[in-house]
């Protein structure tokens, strides 16, 4: 069982990986975090290729690896203190759906319609799934760290005043 | 907070703390990064009342000290490429600054050395990462290895078009357009000669390397937090930049249309 799905997935992990530090390396990402954005990218593929064989739905198949990979960026930037999206973004770049773009693309040019129909959906169910996973653990994160920054410091500010001036 | 550090002028503390938001705006900051810098900034300078509004290519910053004067600047963003490189060097910077609040001038001059333009020249790494980018997807999207190799000679050659061209646009969108309809005609032409053998994967592979995913992660993450505008503004950036990929290589496609099947 794991023999057979290493040997049908080895080819896409070994990729994602190599294509992972290649996107590092394009936006110019610190050279020692290279690594930490390498293993988010083979994270996320792994997890795809287990939910693909485990044969869940479309949305679930990104929404699930995206929403751990996220966890792993926000908990990293927590401990190597960095911004969580250079984390982030490498890991997602395996998930996103670059092949279905173009076959969407494709089949519009060729005047298929019915599959340029079936293509775009897809390619929105995945965008759609992506965009789920990161916004529910991020917004989980959001509120444990930003909790209290933005009003409380102005009203502080403004009793302080109050309390000079009187 | 000790009052020999707060009694430095109002203007050069918002002149720093705009020049810090900007740099993290041009370099892919979230709205909420942004602005909390910038007060925090504000405040670890002593006191008073401050309020940011940021949207994508403004910032206001408005600041009532704690002697009851108002100040307000303005400034206009230019667009500038994704580096988050820069972006984690001025985050370690905010930092510092609300640690051990140096002078104006400090900042100023450490802002400046991160920000420097880099000299115009053609780096490994990036030549690299395109090459690598390009040809592992094409084969993680089911190439083979011939296929592999085509995508990364038009990656590279790529690389060389962004080179030359990137400079003079300001206008993602066309200039989106116009790389993808040169990347779909090379990768063509690869398969053409007969380097590469699926015309679907080498494309793929390109179309890796122009895919706007800072812009979408960052358009997410704005309107998580509660920036509507931003958000609106960066996902309709990066759904036009999606939209004119794919129409390029459309365009590349009908162009050789009945060669390729």
């Amino acid at each position: 069982m794991i023999g057979v799905f290493w040997e049908k997935y080895f080819v896409m992990i070994l990729t994602s990986a190599i294509g992972t530090v290649g996107y590092c390396l394009n936006v110019n990402i610190k050279r020692n975090k290279i690594i930490y954005g390498c293993i988010g990218g083979v994270l996320s593929t792994f997890l795809y290729c287990v939910f693909v064989e485990a044969g869940l739905s479309l949305l679930m198949q990104n929404l699930i690896p995206a929403a751990v990979v996220t966890f792993y960026a926000e908990v990293l930037a927590r401990v190597v203190k960095a911004p969580a999206t250079v984390f982030l973004i490498p890991s997602i770049i395996p998930l996103v759906p670059g092949g279905r773009l173009y076959y969407t693309m494709r089949a519009i040019v060729d005047g298929e319609g019915a599959d340029a129909k079936v293509f775009a959906m897809e390619t929105i169910i995945i965008a759609l799934g992506i965009a789920v996973g990161i916004v529910v653990v991020s917004l989980f994160f959001y509120h444990i760290s930003h909790k209290r920054i933005q009003f409380k410091v102005r009203f502080d500010q403004m009793k302080k005043i109050e309390e000079n001036g009187e | 907070m000790d009052k020999e550090k707060s009694c430095e002028d109002p203007a050069l503390v918002m002149e720093c703390a705009l020049d810090m938001g900007e740099t993290m705006l041009r370099c892919g900051a979230e709205i909420l990064r942004v602005e909390d810098t910038v007060t925090r900034i504000c405040t670890a300078y002593g006191g008073g009342i401050v309020d940011v509004f940021t949207i994508l290519s403004l910032i206001i910053l408005s600041w009532k000290t704690e002697e009851g004067k108002n100040y307000t600047l303005t400034r206009r963003i230019n667009p500038h490429p994704t580096d988050l490189n820069k972006l984690e060097d001025l985050n370690a910077l905010s930092r510092y600054i609300c640690d051990r609040k140096p002078s104006c001038s400090e900042i100023n001059q450490k802002i400046c050395a991160i920000m420097a333009p880099e000299e115009r020249r053609i780096y490994k790494s990036k030549i690299t990462g395109y090459v690598l980018l390009a040809s592992a997807f094409a084969i993680f999207f089911g190439g083979n290895l011939r296929d592999g190799l085509a995508a990364g000679i038009v990656a590279l050659l790529m690389y060389f078009w962004d080179y030359f061209f990137s400079s003079h646009n300001r206008n993602r969108v066309v200039y989106s357009l116009v790389m993808s309809i040169v990347a779909g005609i090379l990768c063509s032409l690869s398969v053409v000669i007969g380097i590469g053998q699926n015309v679907d994967k080498v494309m793929i592979g390109s179309i890796m390397l122009s895919i706007p995913g800072i812009n979408l992660m960052n358009a997410l993450r704005d309107m998580m937090c509660g920036d509507i505008i931003t958000g609106i503004l960066r996902l309709a950036e990066a759904l036009m930049i999606a939209v004119a990929i794919a129409a390029g290589f459309g365009i590349a496609i009908m162009m050789f249309g009945g060669v390729l099947r």
